[in-house]
C-alpha cells in the first residue's frame, strides 16, 4: 500500500562496471529523502532510470504502480543536474510548453516565483546567468503539482543566497502528499529539511533511515556520520 | 531568518523547544492565531512534515488547538503557559546548577553569586 | 501526443527553415528575371558579361546546392541535439512514448525536408521556365520546344502517362524519407557506443550508405536491370530507368521501414543519456 516507488533487485552495469548492485528500495508518499553518497556511488544512475533516461541491467522498478514509461513519467518532475533547455526559448515559451505536455503545471505559481526573483519572462535562456538558469529550472520542476519530485543536485555550485531561495522554494511548495527526493553531497545544507536519508555506496544502500532517528541513535548530524561512513 | 538549530539533536524535539519559547516569552500571544504549516517551516528551513509533526505533538500537550477552517491558535489558558514557563526555566536552573557544581561552589556560595550578578 | 510534440517541433524550428525555403524562392526569382533579359540577347552578349553569368549561373547552383545541405544539416542536427544531447533530458521526461517522440521529429524533418525540394525545384522551374516564356512571347522558340524538351526528359527517366509520374514522385519522395532514416539511424546505432558516440554515428552512416549501394546494385542485377541497358533489341534506356526506379523504390521502403522500428526498439530498450 501506499508504495510510491517500488524497486527489487535492481542492477545497472556498464560494461565491467557496476553502477547499481541490486538494490531494493521503497518509498512512501509524503516524504522528502535525501540521496547522499559521494561522486560515482550510483545516484545519478538511479535517478537516471527512475525517470527513464536510462535503462536498467536487470531488475524491477514502478513508480505509483506503474512500470516506467508514459504513465510515471506524467507523474514524475524532474530536475536534473545540468541546463537541458535549449537556449533559444524563451522563458514564456517554455512555460507554454510544459503548460501543454503536464496537466499538473500551474502557470500562475510559475510566473509568481518569476516575479519574485524579478527576471523578464521575455529573456531567451541563453542570456541569463547560470544561477538565474538554474532558478528557472527549478521553478519549472516545483511548478508542477507532481507525485514525485526528483532533484538531482539541486544546490551544488550555487552561492548561498541562491541556497537559501532553493531551499526556501522546495518547502513553501512542498505539498504533503509529494515525495522528493533530493540527491546531494552537501549535506549540511539541507539535513534540517529532510525526512529520511538513503546513503550510496559502490551501488549499495548503505543505510536508509530517518534523520531524526540517526540523531537520537548515533548523538551526531547525518552529515558527522556521512563523513565517519565515507571517510577515506 | 532560519531557527537556530543544533546539528546533533533530534530536529523535532528541537522544533518543539523552540515553539514552546515562543509561546512563554510571548512571541505567540495566548489566543493568537499561528502562521500556516508551509509559512512556519520555511520561516524554520525546516521540513514541513516536522513542522507538522511538533505542532501536532504541542496541540496534543494542549498548548495550542486547531480550528476546523480558520486555523490552529495558541491557549488562552494562561495558568497553563505559566506552568510550561516554569517548567522550562527549571530546566535552565537544574543546566546551571550542575555547571556550578562543577566548579566547586556551594549552594550558599551560588546564591550570593547570583545575587551580586543581578545587581549589576 | 504525437501532435503536441510536432506542434512544439514546428515552433522550434520554423525560423530557420522558412528563410532557408524563401532565400531560395527569391534567387529563383531574380535568376528567372536575369534569364528572361538573357534569353532576349543571347546573340550578343559581350564576352565579359558572358564570364559574369556563367559565374553567376555557378553561384546560383552553389546556393541552391548548400540550401538543400543546410535544410538537411539543420534537420540531423536538430534531431541529434533535441534527442541525445542534454536537452534530451527533457524530450525523454515528457510523458510520451519513444514512438511518439521519434516519430514527431522524424515528421517534422521530412516536412521540412519536401518544402525544401519543393521549393529548389520551383527556383529552377523560374530559370528554366523563363527562357521558354521569353521564346513563347517573341516566337523566338514556341511551346513546341518545350514539349520537346519535356519529351526527352521523359524518354530518359521513364516516367510516361500517370503511373510513371507518380511513381516518379513516389520515388523522390521516397528518397527523401531514405536519406533522412539513414542519419536518424546512424545516429541511434551511434548512441550504442558506449564513448565517441558521433564518431560512431558518421562511421555508422558511411557503412549504412555502403551496404545500401551493395545491396541496390545486386538487386538490380538480379532483377536484371543492367541487362536492359545494353540490350541491342529493346534499345531503350527508360526501360532501365523505370525498372531501377521501381527497384530502388521497393528498397527504400522496406529499408526505411526497418530503420525506422530499429531507431524506435534501440532508443527504446539501449537509451542511455550521459
Amino acid at each position: 500500500m501506499n508504495k510510491l516507488v517500488d524497486i527489487k533487485g535492481l542492477t545497472k552495469n556498464y560494461d565491467s562496471l557496476t553502477a547499481l548492485n541490486n538494490i531494493n528500495l521503497e518509498l512512501e508518499s509524503g516524504h522528502i529523502v535525501g540521496l547522499l553518497g559521494p561522486n560515482g556511488s550510483g545516484k545519478t544512475t538511479l535517478i537516471k532510470i527512475l525517470c527513464g533516461l536510462l535503462r536498467p541491467t536487470a531488475g524491477f522498478v514502478q513508480v505509483d504502480g506503474h512500470n516506467i514509461g508514459v504513465e510515471t513519467k506524467s507523474v514524475i518532475s524532474y530536475l536534473p543536474d545540468q541546463t537541458y533547455l535549449n537556449g533559444n526559448m524563451t522563458i514564456r515559451d517554455i512555460f507554454a510548453l510544459f503548460v501543454d505536455f503536464y496537466k499538473d503545471f500551474d502557470l500562475m505559481r510559475a510566473y509568481n516565483m518569476l516575479n519574485i526573483l524579478r527576471i523578464d519572462p521575455n529573456a531567451k535562456l541563453k542570456t541569463l546567468s547560470k544561477g538565474n538558469k538554474e532558478k528557472v529550472q527549478l521553478i519549472l520542476v516545483m511548478s508542477r503539482r507532481a507525485k514525485l519530485y526528483i532533484l538531482d543536485e539541486p544546490i551544488a555550485g550555487v552561492d548561498p543566497a541562491a541556497r537559501d531561495f532553493i531551499l526556501n522554494t522546495i518547502i513553501s511548495n512542498y505539498d504533503p502528499s509529494a515525495t522528493i527526493l533530493i540527491s546531494t553531497h552537501l549535506i549540511s545544507d539541507v539535513e534540517s529539511v529532510l525526512d529520511d536519508v538513503i546513503f550510496l555506496q559502490y551501488g549499495n544502500i548503505a543505510l536508509h533511515a530517518s534523520v531524526d532517528e540517526i540523531r537520537s541513535r548515533e548523538g551526531k548530524s547525518v552529515d558527522a556520520l556521512f563523513r565517519e561512513v565515507y571517510r577515506c | 531568518m532560519p531557527w537556530n538549530l543544533d546539528s546533533d539533536r533530534p530536529i523535532f524535539i528541537q522544533i518543539v523547544e523552540h515553539l514552546q519559547y515562543d509561546i512563554v516569552s510571548g512571541v505567540f500571544q495566548p489566543g493568537q492565531r499561528l502562521p500556516s504549516v508551509r509559512d512556519l517551516a520555511a520561516e524554520a528551513a525546516v521540513n514541513p512534515n516536522t513542522m507538522q509533526r511538533a505542532l501536532s505533538e504541542l496541540e496534543r500537550d494542549g498548548y495550542m488547538h486547531s480550528e476546523r477552517t480558520s486555523g490552529r491558535f495558541i491557549t488562552e489558558d494562561i495558568g497553563m503557559i505559566n506552568d510550561l514557563k516554569r517548567q522550562l526555566a527549571t530546566a535552565q536552573i537544574e543546566v546551571f546548577l550542575e555547571a556550578m557544581k562543577r566548579l566547586g561552589l556551594s549552594n550558599d556560595e551560588i546564591q550570593v553569586l547570583v545575587k551580586e550578578n543581578m545587581k549589576e | 501526443m504525437l501532435g503536441k510534440i510536432m506542434k512544439h517541433e514546428f515552433r522550434a524550428t520554423w525560423r530557420y527553415f522558412l528563410a532557408i525555403d524563401l532565400i531560395t524562392l527569391v534567387i529563383g526569382v531574380i535568376a528567372g528575371i536575369v534569364g528572361y533579359n538573357v534569353a532576349g540577347g543571347i546573340d550578343d552578349i559581350p564576352p565579359a558579361l558572358g564570364i559574369l553569368l556563367i559565374l553567376c549561373l555557378a553561384g546560383y547552383v552553389f546556393v541552391m546546392v548548400s540550401a538543400a545541405v543546410l535544410t538537411t544539416i539543420l534537420n540531423v542536427v536538430h534531431y541529434y541535439r533535441s534527442l541525445y544531447t542534454a536537452e534530451g533530458y527533457l524530450t525523454f521526461t515528457l510523458p510520451a512514448s519513444t514512438i511518439e517522440i521519434l516519430s514527431a521529429k522524424m515528421i517534422v524533418a521530412l516536412f521540412w525536408q519536401i518544402i525544401m525540394t519543393i521549393c529548389l525545384s520551383a527556383s529552377v522551374s523560374f530559370l528554366i521556365g523563363s527562357f521558354f516564356l521569353y521564346g513563347s512571347l517573341h516566337h523566338a522558340y514556341g511551346l513546341q520546344d518545350f514539349y520537346e524538351f519535356c519529351d526527352v526528359f521523359e524518354q530518359a527517366l521513364g516516367f510516361y502517362g500517370f503511373f510513371g509520374i507518380i511513381r516518379y514522385f513516389l520515388s523522390v519522395f521516397m528518397q527523401i524519407v531514405l536519406n533522412l532514416m539513414m542519419f536518424f539511424f546512424a545516429i541511434s546505432i551511434g548512441q550504442l557506443w558506449q564513448k565517441h558516440k558521433v564518431l560512431g554515428s558518421v562511421v555508422s552512416f558511411f557503412g549504412c550508405r555502403f551496404a545500401l549501394g551493395i545491396i541496390t546494385f545486386f538487386v538490380n542485377l538480379i532483377t536484371g536491370s543492367f541487362g536492359m541497358l545494353f540490350n541491342e533489341v529493346a534499345d531503350d534506356p527508360g526501360r532501365y530507368f523505370s525498372h531501377s526506379t521501381i527497384v530502388s523504390l521497393v528498397i527504400s521502403i522496406l529499408v526505411s521501414v526497418g530503420m525506422y522500428v530499429g531507431c524506435v526498439l534501440i532508443t527504446d530498450r539501449k537509451l542511455n543519456l550521459d
